[in-house]
Order: C-alpha cells, then structure tokens, then sequence
C-alpha cells in the first residue's frame, strides 16, 4: 500500500507558522526552548552516561591503586611472618602443649596424678569439667577447662605440689586453695582442696 | 500552553535532568567499586610472635 503524501501540506504549515516566524520575540523563545530541550535530551541519553562511566572509572583507578600498595604491604608482611615462623617453628609443640586446640583431658588428669606422684601427696578426689571429646570448630577464642581436686599431704609437699602446678607447662589457672587438717589420722597431714581451670583454643 | 509556559517547562526539565546528573556522579564518587573480599584481603597483618613467651614455655615442667 502506498502513501501518498499531500504536496499541499507544506505550503499549508508554512503559511500557517509564517506569522509566528516574523515575530522575533517568538524565535527567541522557540530557540531558548530547543536548546533546553535538547540540552535537556543530550545530557539525559549522552552526557549522564558518559560522566558516570568516567567518574567511576577513575575511581577505580585510584582504588585499585590503592589496594595494589595494600597488597604489596600484605605480601611483604606474609614474608616477614614466614621468617618469624620458621625461627618458632621449633616451639610450635611447646605451644600445643601449653595451649591445644582440644580440651586434652586425660592429659590433664596425667599431668595432676604425675604432680602428686612427684611431691609426694595423695589426690583424694578429681573432677574435671564436662567437655567435648569431638573436634572442635574453630573459634580462635580461649575456652576453658575446669578441674577440682583434693589432695592430703604435709604442708612441705602440697606447698611443692602448688609449686609445680603454677609451673606447669599447660597453662592454668587456680581459682581458690582451701586449707583444712586432716582428721582422719593423727599426723599434721593437711587436706588441700583447688579449684582451678586450664584453657584450650580449637 | 503558551510560548512563555514552554519555555518555562524546558528550563525546569533542564534544571531536572543537570541535577539529577550532578547526584548520579556524587552518587558514583562514594560508592567503592571494591568487593568486601578484597577489603577482608587487605586487612593488615602482624608479622611478629612474642619470643619471650615461647622462652617462658621452655623454662616450665611437662
């Protein structure tokens, strides 16, 4: 289908803007309101676009600049940490022992009856805290492990055993020392009762 | 709508969309284009270990 398009349309539309034409006052408003308009449509489809794209472009160069020095900073870091390492690498058991990633109960329990053995008392009762055998998540958070025990003893050796156990290489913590004599028998034998907690980081 | 209120519609787009221009490209500059990931890579590390402690260690009782 054609469409034919009237050849008198133009002449029409002319003689009816001709009039507005002739006023100045009309083109100056029509060509102050085009050029808003199309100031208005560029800045809208060309110019937004354009800017932002630029602006977040330099951004990202000053960013990514940023965090290359960052990255450097870390790597030289990491070095420096390695070197550290490998001059503790030697101590990392003495580490595990004084603070392992798991409660270590009966290591505990051997520690205190080993204690005893060595000063020369008796351990009547130990408690240990409950705690989990499973492996732990890691937390990077001291946990602790809590102990109760009475011993019997003359004050020479529970002073000796108390001794070792502030020296004792799993790291703990003694809560509160309870004095009492022993009236079971008729010696100056004491009974001591601690309460104390050790710690543990899974 | 008369030439005038056109004009005045066109100056008021405009204005619009200048301002509308001027707060996509503030709203740009302070949104950072880095992901948490490579902040969370970039936190700072300490390369030091306490020696005193590890010869604390090695003077206690196993």
């Amino acid at each position: 289908m054609k469409y034919k398009i009237n050849p008198h349309i133009f002449s029409h539309t002319y003689k009816r803007i001709k009039p507005l034409i002739r006023s100045k006052k009309t083109i100056s408003f029509f060509s102050l309101t085009a050029t808003f308009l199309s100031l208005s449509f560029f800045g809208l489809f060309a110019i937004r676009p354009a800017l932002i794209t630029a602006v977040s472009l330099v951004k990202s160069v000053s960013e990514l600049k940023e965090i290359n020095n960052t990255y450097e900073a870390k790597i030289n870091s990491i070095i420096k940490a390695q070197n550290e390492y490998e001059k503790i690498r030697g101590a990392l058991p003495l580490i595990e022992k004084a603070l392992p990633v798991n409660p270590s109960f009966p290591k505990v329990a051997i520690g205190l009856e080993d204690f005893a053995k060595k000063s020369t008392i008796e351990i009547e009762q130990l408690h240990i805290d409950n705690v989990s055998i499973s492996n732990l998540p890691h937390t990077g958070k001291l946990q602790r492990l809590g102990y109760a025990l009475i011993v019997s003893g003359d004050y020479e050796s529970i002073s000796n055993y108390i001794l070792h156990l502030l020296n004792w290489i799993r790291i703990t913590s003694i809560d509160s020392l309870n004095y009492s004599s022993d009236n079971s028998t008729d010696s100056a034998n004491l009974r001591l009762t601690i309460k104390g907690y050790t710690f543990y980081e899974p | 709508m008369n030439r005038k209120e056109l004009t005045i519609l066109s100056i008021i787009t405009f204005i619009t969309v200048t301002v509308w221009i001027i707060l996509g490209i503030y709203h740009t500059k302070i949104n950072s284009s880095i992901e948490g990931i490579q902040l969370k890579n970039t936190t700072p590390l300490t390369a030091s270990f306490d020696n005193d402690i590890i010869k604390e260690l090695e003077k206690r009782e196993e």
